[in-house]
């Protein structure tokens, strides 16, 4: 073959634009299925102040179930982790729990929490609370206890042993689990918001698939995917920062290999 | 008699369990918490079995159970095809991997709705956003899993003059084994969890959209049992599979 | 009339017989020459031992003689006949530590190249399965996992499964590399112990000298890629060897001949 992997990885992209351009436009597809690429970025943009809005409802919401979720989740993975005895008993059941389709939790916010943001944010946190925390707590399991003889046979306290040990080596399991957190979070918020809500671009996806409106369903879908994509961009930008001083320089999720446990769950259902 | 530390701390795990149901039936009972928006425990259970005699609840079971089964069986294979063609051809191992792993990564549910448009509400609109919930995970562990062969194995078979189905059968099936089976629990979660998405999001039937009309209405004690009924069908099948894991977890290299 | 020389010389076939092999690496423009212009013959129940340099081209040899791979250039003839495939009745292999299917037991490991023909049943493969692991000393381990065994044993099971066909030939690529001083030479007696019993002619290769001189009738000497044998060094140590022979003064001339080959080749 003549064409490079990444060429003809290139000509695929362009292909998948092409189609969903010309596919719509002669006729193969009804646009109602798929309406053209242009037609939808037009919808989206001819919008954008709803959009806009509904985005900074999300957002919002976003933001606090992070705080939970993250916060929470890597405070108790943390423990969990670093108490080995109580992990040990804890974390079978934790990965119990995450066998379980958590969505089905959502109903009971509502009826208690009402269809406001409330709702979600309690979902959400929930949704991205288990895989930060286990993530944290596997990382933190994992942190050689050579380290830690190493820098006592040094003369180092607790607290300088956590602040200089510890901290250092668990970094970067705390930002995985944070970027895998983080993502599950913003389809948490989204997915509540598709299902029963007042606001929201996931409100403004369901309300507008409804009424048949796809152009502006698909713009909806693709401002909340480069949303899901600049976070988890970011999250990489932050880690490859710290990876500078981090003993090991390889990111837990390494694209390409499908990483055990962690990338399952980074993979949002 | 002594127990092992594993017999002890399955025990433990276990009153832990009994311990937040007996909570919960507290909480609700002494009216800590209003019953009406908690009911407790023992209600939710009664309900439970009185839900599982009704045939509506195991006709919607079976919508259900028939929607995870198909949307599993198709995206097994075609996922497994996409995994082997990315493991074993160095060319569009290169071109695929980075796109499904980008597929794999990004959120799923969010698409949802081009499933209601292409596919309207029902049999085929669930199917098909389970299979798209489950596929790119089939396919990036049946990548990893081909990988976890080790070369040396295949020269071995090789040597004593193994033919290649032999070294397939007796080779690569059983150093995939492991992953595999990990693989295969992952897939059925996300598989389960999309399935029952879609009939939350919109459906006519089905355990999930039962749990989302008995939300809407306020019907606590169906919902809490409905609750109960989905996380321990995925439970059990989880216990199940990660047992056969255990078994199998020393041929890891 | 002939001499006796003449007449052994008539009566034997070579065990194996390289004819000016060669080994290419690599498609057009960007090749490497593993192997260059090997021949040689190696008598029946002889034990051979292969040393060079790192990335010589031992194991590619190797490869080549079990069929694994073929020549570019060249031909090898294992008992007389030439050897284009894997041919596990003339041919076993001993590979590397960890070569063991973690998923069969110590018997059904052994087991294995039985069961890929078929031509046994059953009971009478596991049977012979288990005259080997008692041949190499694991009678009683039958049952046991690759994971619950110690390195040592582990290339027990390798040489019972690399012995299971019973072949005339027996090729050995580093089997000791990864295990300990003290096992290592454990199982340099038991080989040369099990090798007595069976008469089975050996080719190994190894990086330790003292390993070489210890276990060979002959030491042949590689150079650095391309790969060419550039000394063949009898051993004439008595047998069985004994581990006082390590101190003497025969032994140390000989491993600081090879020594002296290995660093001009290197
Ligand atoms: N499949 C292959 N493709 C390309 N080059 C190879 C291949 N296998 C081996 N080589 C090259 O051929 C040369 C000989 O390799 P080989 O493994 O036979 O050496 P060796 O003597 O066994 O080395 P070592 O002592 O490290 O085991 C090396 O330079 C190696 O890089
Ligand atoms: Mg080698």
């Amino acid at each position: 073959m003549s064409l490079t992997p990444k060429q003809t990885r290139w000509l695929i992209l362009a292909l998948v634009v092409v189609l969903w351009e010309g596919l719509p436009r002669a006729g193969l597809i009804a646009p109602l299925f798929l309406p053209p690429l242009t037609q939808t970025l037009a919808a989206g943009f001819g919008d954008i102040h709803s959009y806009a809005s509904h985005l900074l409802v999300t957002l919002g919401e976003v933001a606090v179930s992070l705080v939970f979720a993250c916060g929470g989740g890597i405070l108790v993975g943390a423990i969990l982790g670093s108490i080995p005895k109580v992990g040990r008993l804890l974390l079978p059941l934790f990965s119990s729990l995450y066998a379980v389709p958590l969505v089905i939790l959502y109903p009971v916010f509502t009826a208690w929490f009402g269809i406001g943001s409330e709702s979600k944010i309690a979902f959400a946190s929930i949704y991205g609370f288990f895989p930060t925390m286990l993530g944290t707590a596997a990382g933190i399991a994992t942190i050689d206890p050579q380290y830690l003889v190493a820098a006592r046979s040094m003369g180092a306290n607790l607290p300088q042993r956590i602040l200089r040990v510890v901290v250092p080596a668990a970094i970067p399991t705390v930002l995985s689990s944070f970027r895998i957190g983080g993502a599950l979070v913003i389809v948490g918020v989204v997915v509540s918001e598709m299902l029963i809500s007042s606001a929201g671009i996931g409100y403004l996806i369901t309300s507008y698939r409804t009424v048949l409106d796809t152009p502006r369903v698909f713009a909806a879908i693709l401002l909340v995917l480069i949303l899901a994509i600049a976070f988890d961009g970011l999250v990489q930008l932050i880690e490859r920062r710290t990876s500078a001083w981090r003993q090991s320089g390889r990111s837990p999720v390494i694209p390409g290999k499908a990483p055990r446990g962690s990338a399952s769950a980074a993979a949002a259902p | 008699m002594t127990l092992s530390e594993r017999q002890r701390a399955s025990l433990v795990r276990t009153a832990i369990v009994v311990a937040l149901f007996g909570l919960w039936e507290l909480l609700s009972r002494t009216g800590a918490v209003n019953p009406r928006l908690l009911p407790p425990a023992s209600d939710a259970l009664a309900t439970l079995f009185e839900l599982l005699g009704r045939p509506k609840m195991r006709a919607d079971l079976m919508v259900t159970a028939s929607e995870v089964a198909v949307a599993f069986l198709l995206a097994v294979p075609v996922g497994a095809a996409i995994g082997l063609l990315i493991a074993e051809s160095r060319y569009w191992g290169e071109v695929l991997r980075p796109l499904v792993f980008f597929l794999f990564s990004i959120p799923k549910s969010i698409f949802l709705p081009m499933f209601i448009l292409a596919f309207g509400i029902g049999f085929a609109q669930k199917v098909g956003f389970g299979f798209f919930s489950t596929v790119f995970i089939v396919a990036m562990s049946t990548a990893a899993a081909v990988e976890s062969v080790k070369p040396d194995h295949v020269t071995v078979a090789r040597s004593f003059g193994a033919t290649r189905s032999q070294i397939v059968s007796r080779i690569y099936l059983p150093s995939m084994m492991p992953v595999l089976l990990e693989a295969l629990r992952i897939a059925m979660i996300f598989n389960f969890t999309g399935v029952i998405l879609a009939e939350m999001y919109a459906s006519r039937d089905g355990i999930g959209h039962a749990i989302s009309t008995w939300g809407e209405n306020f019907q606590m004690r169906q919902l809490f049992a409905g609750v109960i009924l989905v996380a321990l069908i995925a439970i059990l099948f989880n216990e199940a599979v990660r047992w056969a894991e255990r078994r199998c977890e020393h041929w890891r290299t | 009339m002939r001499t006796l020389a003449n007449v052994t010389e008539l009566r034997t076939t070579p065990a194996i017989r390289l004819e000016g092999v060669g080994q290419i690496y690599g498609a057009a423009g960007d090749t490497v020459v593993a192997v260059e212009d090997v021949s040689f013959d190696v008598e029946p129940g002889k034990f051979v031992v292969l040393v060079g340099p790192s990335g010589c081209g031992k194991s590619s040899l190797l490869m080549m003689m079990a069929g694994l791979r073929h020549p570019s250039g060249g031909r090898i003839l294992v008992e007389g006949k030439p050897i284009d495939e894997p041919d596990p009745d003339r041919v076993g292999v001993v590979f590397q530590e960890a070569s063991l299917f973690p998923w069969l037991t110590a018997e059904q490991n052994v087991e294995f190249p039985l069961s890929l023909k078929r031509t046994l049943p059953k009971t009478e493969r596991l049977a012979r399965a288990r005259e080997r692991l008692d041949l190499v000393g694991l009678a009683g381990f039958e049952a046991r996992y690759p994971h619950e065994l110690s390195g040592g044993m582990k290339q027990r099971v390798s040489i019972a499964r690399g012995l299971a066909q019973d072949p005339p030939v027996l090729l050995m690529d580093e089997p000791f590399a990864a295990l300990d001083e003290q096992t290592r030479m454990t199982m340099g007696d038991e080989l040369l112990r099990i090798w007595a019993e069976t008469k089975k002619t050996v080719v190994f290769v190894t990086h330790s000298l003292t390993e070489a001189v210890y276990l060979a009738d002959e030491v042949m000497v590689m150079s650095a890629r391309p790969g060419r044998i550039i000394d063949r060094i009898k051993v004439d140590l008595p047998r069985p060897r004994t581990y006082e022979m390590l101190g003497g003064e025969i032994f140390g001339r000989l491993r600081d001949r090879i020594w002296r080959q290995i660093r001009t080749a290197a």
